[in-house]
C-alpha cells in the first residue's frame, strides 16, 4: 500500500502537467507559446512550398533569395504579378544600387538547395532567366522600391483567401493592423497583417482591395527563410 | 350666430397654443441620424471621409459617398441615398470601376448640377493615379458613366448650378499636382460634365508647395479656390507648420486663376498662420489619433450676395488650433476673420457652408484629452450675423478606442460633409453609431433649418 502512493503521486503529477500543457494550447498565445524553432521551421517549409498559394515564378524567386539577401534586401513583398522588395527610398536613386546587385546577383550561381526545396523548386528554376528587374514607385506609401516581373509571370496566385491560409496552416500567431501613409492626402490603405512561422510569413489583407478578404500580399522574410532554404 | 362660451374660447385658446408651440418645436430642431444598419453596412466598414450633396430640384433627395465598399470589375462602389430628406437611406451601388485594373474609390466628392443630376469625382489607383468625374447618364440610380482621366492627389468637386452665371452646367475640380518640383494646387475645369477635363495650374508655389484645394462657386459664376501655402515650420510646435492659406479666383471658367493677381490674397493677411501637419491629431499617449495634413480650410460662397467665406486653422494666442472664419465681401480682394471656437482646445476639420438667408454654418472637430481617454467632439457652429457671434452646439462626443474599425491614424478621414440648399444645412460625419450590433464609425447625416425666430417667411419656405 504504502509503495503505491508515490506512483500515483507520480501519475497525478504526469496528468497534472500535462493537463496545464493542454490547457495552455488550448487557451494559446502567451509569450511562452512562441512556436519552438522546429515549428517554425515546419510551418515555414509548409507555406514556401505550397502549390495552393504560389505560382511557379514565386517558387523561382523563393529560390534565389540568397541573391536578394546579398541586395540588400531584408524582406520581399509578394503580389499575383510581381514582387518587390522591402527596402523603401524617397528616390529612384535610392534603390537603383539595390537593383544593380540584384541584377548581378541573380545572374551567378545561387547556393544549393536543401534536399526538401530542390525537389519543389528545380522545375521552376529557369524562370530566373525570364525575370527582370527594375525600380517601380509603389503606389501604397510612394516609396520607391526594387520590383521583379516576369512577362505573364504568376507569382502570388490570385484569389487566395485568409480562409484557405487558416484551413491549410491554422490561425495566425497574431494579426494587427497598420494604417499606410502615403505622401498625399488620398485614402491610406488598412492593412491586415497576419502572421506565420514567428512572423517570417506575413499574410496581408488590404481594405483598398475590390475584394477585402482576398490575400493581397505576403511579406516573406529573407533571413529567416534563406537560413531555412540552404 | 351663436355664442362661444367661456369654457369653448378656453379650450380653443388652448388647442391654438399647442399647436403653435408644436409647430414651433419643430422649427429649427437638428435632425440627426445613423444611415448605416446591420443589413446596409454588413461588413461594418468604417465609412470615412464622407461628403454630401443635396438634389437642388428636390431637396428630399440627398446624397453621400463614404469609403465604403471599393468598386471592383463587376459591382460599383455605393452612394448612400434619400428620397425623404434623411429617414430612410439605400446604397446605389453605381459608381463603377472606371478603367481596368483601377482600385478605389482613393479619394471622392459628390455634387448636383442644375437638373438635378448626380456627379462624384473619384480617385483611382493603378498603374499611377488619375481622377475621374462620374456622371448620370441614365436614370438616377443607373451606372454612373466615367469621364476623362486627369489629376492626381485629393479630387474635390463643384458643379455651377446658378441660373445667373455665364458658366451654368461648368464644373470644376480642384487637385493637388505632385509632377511639380513643389506641389501646385491646380483644378480641372469641364463644361461636357466632365467627358472631357481641362488642368490649369491656379496655386503659388513659386517658393513653396502648396496643398489643400478646396472650391466655391458665387451667383455670378465666379470661381473661387482656396489652398494653404506651405512655408516650413521654423517656430512651429510638433505637427504643425507655417502656412498662408491664399484664395485667388477665376472670371473665365477656370480657363485662368488670376482675379486676385497671380499671387493670391492670403485670408489671414500678411503673418503667417499655424496649422496642423501631422498624423497624430488627438494625444497618442490617450488614445487613437487622427490625420490632420488636408485638414485645416474649407470655402463657400453665399448664394444670394455672393459674399465669400473661409473656414480655416489658426493656432493663435490661446496656444490651441482654432478654428477661424474669413468673410469677403469683394470677391475676395480684402478679408476680416472672426474665430468660432473658445480658445480651450484643439480644433481643426471645419468645413463650411452658407444658406440662402446668409447664416453660415461650420462642421468641426476638437477633442478633450483632460481625461483617461480622448474625446472627440464633432461641433456644428452657426452665425446669423456674418460670423460677429457664433451658436455651437456639439454633436457627438466619441472615444474611438473600443471601436474595432476606428484606425489610428484615420479616424475618420481628412474632411466630412455640410452642405446648405435654401435655409438649410445638410451634413454628414464619420462618428460613432448608434443601433447597430458592433458599435463602430457609421456616417452620421444631420439638418437643420435655420432661421432668426422672427423671419416668418423664412420659416414658412418651402424646403
Amino acid at each position: 500500500m504504502k509503495r503505491a502512493v508515490p506512483i500515483v503521486l507520480a501519475a497525478l503529477l504526469v496528468v497534472c502537467f500535462s493537463l496545464f500543457f493542454r490547457m495552455q494550447a488550448i487557451l494559446g498565445s502567451s509569450p511562452s507559446d512562441e512556436p519552438r524553432p522546429s515549428e517554425t521551421n515546419s510551418m515555414l517549409q509548409k507555406i514556401l512550398t505550397s502549390q495552393r498559394l504560389w505560382g511557379q515564378d514565386a517558387f523561382a524567386v523563393f529560390a534565389t533569395l540568397e541573391a536578394w539577401k546579398n541586395a540588400g534586401e531584408t524582406s520581399i513583398v509578394m503580389f499575383p504579378d510581381r514582387v518587390l522588395g522591402g527596402k523603401k527610398s524617397d528616390t529612384p536613386a535610392g534603390v537603383e544600387q539595390s537593383a544593380a546587385h540584384l541584377t548581378a546577383a541573380l545572374k551567378r550561381a545561387q547556393p544549393k538547395l536543401r534536399s526538401e526545396y530542390q525537389a519543389v523548386y528545380r522545375q521552376s528554376m529557369v524562370r530566373t532567366s525570364g525575370f527582370k528587374i527594375a525600380t517601380e514607385r509603389f503606389l501604397e506609401d510612394d516609396s520607391f522600391r526594387v520590383v521583379l516581373k516576369r512577362e505573364g509571370g504568376e507569382f502570388l496566385k490570385k484569389g487566395v483567401t485568409m480562409r484557405t491560409i487558416i484551413d491549410l496552416y491554422g490561425k495566425p500567431e497574431n494579426t494587427t493592423t497598420e494604417v499606410v501613409q502615403s505622401q498625399g492626402d488620398r485614402r491610406p490603405a488598412v492593412l491586415t497583417v497576419h502572421s506565420y512561422a514567428n512572423g517570417a510569413i506575413k499574410f496581408v489583407q488590404s481594405d483598398l482591395s475590390p475584394t477585402p478578404d482576398v490575400v493581397d500580399q505576403v511579406v516573406v522574410d529573407v533571413t529567416t527563410s534563406a537560413a531555412q532554404l540552404y | 350666430m351663436k355664442p362661444v362660451s367661456r369654457v369653448e374660447s378656453r379650450f380653443l385658446i388652448y388647442s391654438l397654443l399647442w399647436v403653435g408651440t408644436m409647430f414651433c418645436l419643430g422649427c429649427g430642431s437638428l435632425h440627426t441620424k445613423d444611415i448605416a444598419t446591420d443589413a446596409l453596412d454588413p461588413n461594418n466598414l468604417s465609412d470615412t471621409e464622407p461628403s454630401i450633396a443635396v438634389n437642388p430640384h428636390n431637396t428630399e433627395e440627398i446624397a453621400i459617398v463614404t469609403f465604403s465598399e471599393n468598386w471592383s470589375p463587376a459591382t460599383g462602389a455605393p452612394v448612400w441615398k434619400t428620397s425623404d430628406r434623411g429617414v430612410t437611406w439605400r446604397k446605389v451601388f453605381q459608381v463603377v470601376q472606371p478603367a481596368a485594373g483601377q482600385v478605389g474609390p482613393g479619394d471622392q466628392k459628390i455634387d448636383f448640377d442644375v437638373n438635378g443630376n448626380i456627379y462624384v469625382a473619384e480617385l483611382g489607383l493603378g498603374g499611377g493615379i488619375a481622377d475621374f468625374v462620374f456622371r448620370q447618364s441614365a436614370g438616377p440610380d443607373a451606372p454612373l458613366a466615367p469621364g476623362a482621366a486627369y489629376g492626381n492627389d485629393q479630387p474635390h468637386l463643384s458643379v455651377d448650378r446658378y441660373s445667373s452665371s455665364p458658366n451654368v452646367g461648368h464644373l470644376y475640380s480642384p487637385w493637388l499636382d505632385f509632377g511639380q518640383p513643389l506641389e501646385r494646387s491646380t483644378v480641372a475645369w469641364s463644361s461636357n460634365e466632365g467627358i472631357a477635363m481641362n488642368s490649369v495650374g491656379a496655386g503659388n508655389n513659386t517658393s513653396f508647395p502648396n496643398r489643400t484645394t478646396r472650391v466655391a462657386i458665387a451667383p455670378n459664376g465666379k470661381v473661387y479656390i482656396v489652398y494653404k501655402i506651405r512655408e516650413g515650420t521654423a517656430g512651429a510646435p510638433n505637427g504643425f507648420e507655417n502656412v498662408h492659406f491664399t484664395v485667388n479666383r477665376s472670371d473665365d471658367g477656370g480657363a485662368s486663376w488670376s482675379g486676385l493677381g497671380v499671387t493670391g490674397v492670403s485670408v489671414h493677411g500678411a503673418p503667417q498662420a499655424q496649422t496642423y501637419m501631422t498624423t497624430s491629431f488627438g494625444n497618442p499617449a490617450k488614445g487613437k489619433v487622427a490625420r490632420a495634413r488636408s485638414s485645416d480650410a474649407w470655402i463657400a460662397s453665399n448664394p444670394e450676395t455672393g459674399d465669400v467665406y473661409v473656414s480655416y486653422v489658426q493656432r493663435d494666442g490661446s496656444g490651441f488650433a482654432q478654428i477661424y472664419v474669413a468673410r469677403s465681401t469683394n470677391e475676395g480682394a480684402t478679408w476680416n476673420s472672426t474665430r468660432v471656437t473658445d480658445g480651450t482646445h484643439n480644433s481643426a476639420y471645419p468645413e463650411i457652408a452658407v444658406t440662402k438667408r446668409g447664416v453660415v454654418g461650420v462642421l468641426y472637430i476638437d477633442y478633450d484629452d483632460s481625461g483617461s481617454a480622448t474625446l472627440f467632439r464633432h461641433h456644428f457652429a452657426r452665425s446669423f450675423n456674418d460670423g460677429v457671434h457664433w451658436e455651437d452646439w456639439t454633436l457627438q462626443s466619441m472615444d474611438p478606442g473600443p471601436l474595432s474599425n476606428a484606425f489610428s491614424g484615420f479616424l475618420w478621414g481628412d474632411y466630412e460633409g455640410l452642405t446648405a440648399a435654401r435655409n438649410t444645412f445638410y451634413g454628414v460625419y464619420t462618428g460613432e453609431s448608434s443601433g447597430r450590433t458592433v458599435p463602430q464609425l457609421d456616417p452620421i447625416f444631420f439638418r437643420q433649418k435655420s432661421c432668426r425666430w422672427w423671419w416668418f417667411s423664412c420659416w414658412l419656405e418651402s424646403e
